[in-house]
């Protein structure tokens, strides 16, 4: 679906800022730690919007003057920098003077699934998958304490990750982008895999990585035992230099293969053979480092004065909430109902594309002939420019 | 007075050490005798940094300690006082090899004291692994100094294991030498006055001499092969790679530059990462306006603008016949491919 900058009219901008009001007003917000130390940053629903003006170098000392601030000003778009800084209202990034800055992943639909889009509760999944990958990474390869590790719905098609733990928020661009090689498995030596070759003078115990694919390996071969003989002759052919008679002589020795992948060690162990040839391990270990390593958005992680919306807040492009969410209850969180903060009140719009949602597991089917909807669909839909809002039937529908 | 104060004049014990002697930059500069001793050391240490590597002294009296351990400060203070970025460079790289081969070179009892006061220096938490002669580090003290290092036995990917990285006595100290380098190009925290560079003016002159001779050979910065740059080019790289900041002028004379001469925009973004204001977007706006993204194809700036701007601090023989920075480029280009190959002598550059 692409946003349409269309133009927002006046009644339904006043509408939105209302309802986003009472939200502030009643919500609890969120306020990272050092708050102060941070830049903030707004998009106001003011004459320019839905055109995105960015309101920046904006600081505030206590939380007090933050919740007025979102009570009275309401914005559209909440941010604050993932930077702490000296002087954080400074308008020049210089004389901010940079201190420290969170870790953060963002986690985006459209990057994942690359135009392979079937539906948005799939893309959705799809990130979501892509999400608990990095955490993995970053909780057993990292050893990073849950504690300092917060997952947070963007509000839109994905998830931020905030990484808050001392020595890290020291790192800087080029450090941070090394931590982006490690989880996409950049610069992993295959070869080194394959023949188990120390990569420097100490590695006696494999590495997290070296575990991993020496796991993704073995679970692939025995997928493939379970298959149908053809369709796992199509899978082996897809690896490079395999044709069918050599697909159809691996799959008759898949066994044998596999067993000679237990070495006992948690590395990899392959067995080179007429069959199984290095060329073809280095095709396996590159397929097993694609479905392993995770898809982030690089600048943003690179980035370390990057600005980041508030979680807690509202995400003025679809009304839904930035929303925290705790470790546990990550596996079943929907964003299409646990990020929605507005209820089914029915609401008069006018709806100006003819569109489908699911929100709130509800399937709603609006066109041009549609005079209300719930509000969390309405406002979705006037945030994304779909629909406008029309105060007068509200009237004469008050009558019935 | 221990000697590892004077092996390793860099580091913070060092400088407490000095404190501790009572002597100032300023004694050194304007004093006589065990002065001039001082003075000749530090010439010589960045003399040698640049024209190849640092000589090794004896340490064995008490004097020759005092000697070399004073010999950094002031050499430090010279190089700063000459503010040319290209030497500020050379010299750090030259100083982190010089300890670099110290360390080698000790027996393994000693290395390992050595290594355990140097990386407490550096505030480097690293665990000794007795009996495996390895050390443990921090994910994070790893990547802080690993950013130089080319080899994939340096890449987080291929050595992580539960936050931690093991190493071996010698790369540990290629960290140390990486750590010591980063120190050295960041020098003392105050400029020098211009009354110590002013007293310190003839050592200063004959280092400028060498560097002059040292600038127009093979210049080898790493990935970029920065031998047909004019010395203004290679001036601002240095700057870039050391993570200054650079004004406006010079970072689109730059910018410009490596567009002219057919950088791709992917290329050119990447490598201004290291400045301190790197933002991703309006680097990269920048460098896909400059290359005609609005329509205007930009040509950078020829040499009196340069040198309007104070963008142009370094003239060598080859600029006295060119107006402009491309048309030396093509100059040397030209010469290069027209002269037969002769073996090179690469200084090790770390970059």
């Amino acid at each position: 679906m692409q946003k349409r900058y269309s133009i927002m009219n006046s009644d339904t901008k006043l509408f939105l800022q209302n309802k986003f009001r009472e939200y502030y007003k009643n919500a609890r917000v969120d306020l990272p730690p050092k708050f102060n130390k941070r830049e903030w940053a707004f998009v106001l629903f003011d004459d320019a919007y839905p055109r995105l003006i960015m309101r920046r170098h904006k600081a505030f000392s206590s939380s007090v003057d933050i919740g007025t601030y979102l009570e009275t000003l309401t914005p559209a778009h909440v941010y604050h920098s993932t930077a702490y800084y000296k002087y954080p209202s400074a308008t020049k990034m210089i004389t901010k003077e940079w201190e420290a800055a969170d870790l953060i992943f963002d986690l985006d639909a459209d990057q994942i699934i690359n135009g392979d889009f079937r539906s948005y509760s799939h893309m959705l999944n799809a990130v979501k998958d892509e999400t608990k990958k990095l955490l993995t990474f970053l909780t057993e390869d990292f050893a990073l304490n849950e504690d300092y590790i917060r997952v947070v719905f963007s509000g839109g098609r994905g998830y931020h990750v905030h990484v808050r733990e001392e020595r890290l928020t020291k790192l800087g661009s080029h450090e941070r982008r090394e931590v982006i090689n490690y989880v996409s498995g950049n610069g992993l030596e295959a070869e080194y895999i394959i023949h188990h070759k120390k990569i420097n003078e100490c590695s006696e115990s494999p590495t997290r990585w070296e575990t991993r694919i020496a796991e993704w390996i073995e679970s692939y071969f025995k997928s493939l035992l379970e298959m149908q003989e053809s369709d796992a002759v199509e899978q082996l052919m897809s690896f490079k230099d395999v044709g069918r008679k050599k697909a159809k002589e691996i799959f008759e020795n898949l066994e044998d293969i596999i067993r000679n992948l237990d070495g006992g060690s948690d590395a990899p162990r392959l067995l080179i053979s007429r069959l199984t040839t290095e060329s073809f391990w280095k095709g396996v270990v590159r397929r097993a480092i694609l479905e392993l390593k995770v898809t982030v958005d690089e600048p943003v992680t690179a980035d370390t004065k990057r600005l980041i919306r508030l979680p807690s807040s509202l995400h003025g492009g679809s009304g839904f909430c930035v929303a925290p969410i705790d470790w546990d209850q990550f596996d079943d969180f929907d964003p299409l109902y646990d990020a929605i903060v507005f209820s089914d009140e029915m609401t008069p719009v006018r709806v100006l594309s003819k569109t489908t949602t699911d929100i709130k597991n509800e399937r709603i089917l609006a066109d041009e002939k549609t005079v209300e909807l719930p509000e969390h669909t309405a406002i979705y839909l006037m945030a994304r420019g779909y629909a406008e809002y029309e105060p007068r039937r509200s009237k004469s529908h008050q009558k019935q | 007075m221990d000697e590892y104060f004077a092996l390793f004049p860099f580091t913070r014990a060092a400088s407490e050490c000095v404190r501790s002697l009572d002597f100032s930059v300023e004694d050194i500069v304007t004093g006589e005798g065990f002065s001039i001793e001082v003075l000749s050391r530090s010439s010589q240490r960045i003399k040698q940094a640049l024209e190849g590597e640092i000589g090794r002294v004896d340490l064995d009296e008490d004097i020759k300690v005092k000697t070399e351990l004073l010999s950094y400060p002031v050499a430090r203070v010279m190089v700063s006082c000459i503010n040319v970025h290209f030497l500020t460079q050379k010299y750090a790289n030259g100083e982190a090899q010089f300890a670099f081969r110290k360390l080698e070179s000790l027996n393994d009892g000693e290395a390992i004291t050595f290594i355990g006061r140097l990386l407490q220096d550096f505030n480097i938490e690293a665990e000794l692994i007795e009996d495996e002669n390895r050390y443990k580090f921090h994910f994070t003290d790893f990547v802080r100094f690993t950013s130089g290092l080319r080899d994939s036995r340096w890449n987080l990917v291929n050595v992580m294991n539960e936050g931690h990285v093991e190493l071996a006595k010698k790369e540990v100290m290629k960290i140390l030498q990486q750590a010591i380098r980063l120190k050295v190009l960041k020098g003392p925290p105050l400029k020098p006055s211009s009354k110590i560079c002013n007293s310190l003016s003839s050592d200063i002159k004959s280092i400028i001499a060498t560097l002059d001779s040292s600038m127009s050979k093979s210049g080898d910065f790493g990935a970029i092969d920065t031998e047909a740059y004019p010395p203004c080019i290679r001036e601002l790289i240095s700057l870039v790679q050391s993570g200054k900041s650079l004004s406006h002028t010079a970072r689109f004379a730059l910018t410009a530059f490596l567009a002219n001469i057919g950088m791709s925009a992917d290329d050119i973004v990447h490598f201004y990462e290291n400045s301190p204001d790197f933002d991703f977007e309006f680097t990269r706006y920048q460098v896909e306006h400059i290359m005609g993204s609005s329509g205007t194809e930009y040509t950078s700036p020829g040499c009196s603008t340069m040198e309007t701007y104070g963008n142009c601090n370094w003239k060598d023989k080859i600029c006295k016949s060119i107006s402009h920075p491309l048309s030396y480029y093509r100059k040397m280009s030209a010469r290069k491919r027209s002269s037969t190959r002769n073996a090179r002598n690469y200084t090790d550059v770390t970059v």
